[in-house]
């Protein structure tokens, strides 16, 4: 453990001392993971898929703000789909719009989790999202998580369907935009995932601000299980074709995966815990103060010790 | 150690700190009435392109029907509901998004004050403490 705390203050002082580089060096690498991860599941139109194109986007994205990253890779994946078909373009068109026109306004913090809920499902570990926003994030966050998971679906849908959609007629357009709606308006998987989501963020969220000890990993725990029970509700009264395997491990990695989050966000030593009560003219205060785990990284020094030239001088006579 | 007044101090400044100072800043520079309104037109804006698309969309998938009921349907009533849901979604989203911002504007003026004290209340308890 002491290790892993020395390791962790390292890293912080590492941050620390090349922050100015280190934070687009690290957009950068998440907007090429994301660009990549995306035209492999998608990559319908080959002019975005080439690495000259995609370094490029994410170059541009390691010098602008978070939000432009989410911008390209909504533009990537229209791109993609308008390769695909043009009504499942225009049908993502219409989402993206609608969650930027609507619902980004208010909460431009939150964007990210948008682009990385439909990653977490690629990576078959969608259960972390709503466990980590519900630690990190606020009970808003929710509507961030519910996005990602209406942008998933609907991509996957129209791409499952990529030969129901080959089989229409050429001047069947209207056909096809009628036959996608339908697929997003009754895809009962997307609506469970969505409820099940939006449960666990938000009792994650309560859990973990509760004045208990060990809150954080209470909540992960109970985000997961009530998760795993939501989703198999769902997959009982709707037959949502839930790989019941996949959803275990993968809810037993996220908590896992939380748990590492946990270290470098919120890493406390409980068993110093301290209260304290005192009041001021307006209130009563019972402060209950939990000490971080902190230790002093070690320094190397490379010291060099020079010899005096006199020294080295009087020892070679002596030797002679 | 723990030092009292320095805890009753952070705990009034958490709150703030969990929103973003610059944001903050941003808003206070603005007079009430003024930043409110400019965010409603931009949220009237935004709805009503958001309800242009949707529209859009529905008439793409009753396509077909309505082509064929064009000359049967009462246009003029069509056309009156469709309004009508215009203003009633357009009202909707106004009024939220008029209540969120009048949260965030009192909130960013009520704690951009309490925390310019805070942090000089909390700069000089350090200095004392350091002088100790």
């Amino acid at each position: 453990m002491t290790n892993l705390l020395v390791f962790r203050e390292q890293l912080k002082k590492f941050y620390g001392k090349y922050e100015l580089y280190l934070t687009p060096v690290g957009k950068f690498l998440m907007a090429l993971v994301s660009l990549s991860m995306i035209n492999s599941a998608i990559g319908y139109m080959s002019e975005l898929k080439s690495f000259t194109v995609v370094l490029v986007l994410a170059l541009m994205c390691s010098f602008l703000p978070m939000n432009f990253t989410v911008v390209v890779a909504a533009a990537v994946t229209l791109g993609h789909l308008y390769k695909f078909s043009l009504e499942c373009a225009g049908v993502a068109l219409i989402i993206f719009l609608l969650l930027f026109l609507l619902y980004f306004r208010f909460s431009p913090k939150d964007t990210i989790a948008v682009l990385f809920t439909p990653l977490c499902f690629i990576l078959k570990i969608p259960y972390v999202m709503p466990i980590a926003m519900g630690l990190v994030g606020t009970p808003f966050s929710a509507v961030s998580v519910a996005c990602g998971v209406v942008v998933y679906y609907t991509i996957s849908y129209m791409i499952g369907s990529a030969s129901v959609l080959n089989a229409f007629e050429a001047d069947g357009e209207l056909e096809k935009f009628r036959y996608v709606i339908d697929g997003i308006l009754s895809n009962k998987t997307m609506f469970v995932v969505v409820v099940a989501f939006v449960a666990t963020l938000v009792v994650v969220y309560f859990v973990r601000r509760l004045s208990v000890d060990y809150a954080w990993t209470i909540a992960m725990v109970t985000g997961g299980l009530l998760d795993i029970l939501i989703l198999l509700m769902g997959e009982l009264m709707y037959n949502t074709k839930l790989s019941i395997m996949g959803l275990i491990v993968g809810s037993v990695v996220s908590v896992l995966l939380a748990k590492v989050l946990e270290f470098f966000v919120f890493n406390v030593d409980y068993s110093r815990t301290e209260r304290v009560q005192f009041e001021d003219d307006e209130y009563y205060y019972y402060v209950k103060a939990v000490p971080k785990n902190t230790v002093t990284a070690p320094q190397k020094r490379v010291k060099t010790i020079k010899v005096p030239d006199k020294a080295v001088r009087q020892q070679k006579r002596d030797r002679e | 150690m723990l030092n009292e007044e320095r805890i009753k101090l952070m705990t009034k400044m958490a709150s703030y700190e969990e929103n973003e100072a610059r944001r903050n800043v941003m808003i206070g520079s603005y007079f009430r009435g003024d930043y409110l309104g400019l965010q409603v037109i931009k949220s009237i804006i935004s709805a009503t392109i958001a309800f242009c698309m949707v529209f859009a969309a529905y008439i793409l998938y009753h396509f077909e029907e309505l082509i064929a009921d064009i000359y049967k349907m009462d246009l003029f009533e069509f056309g009156k509901s469709v309004i009508v849901d215009y203003l009633i979604f357009t009202a909707v989203y106004a009024v939220i998004s008029y209540g969120v911002y009048m949260y965030k504007y009192a909130s960013a003026k009520k704690s951009l004050k309490k925390y310019y004290n805070n942090l000089k209340k909390l700069s000089y308890l350090y200095e004392k403490e350091n002088k100790k």
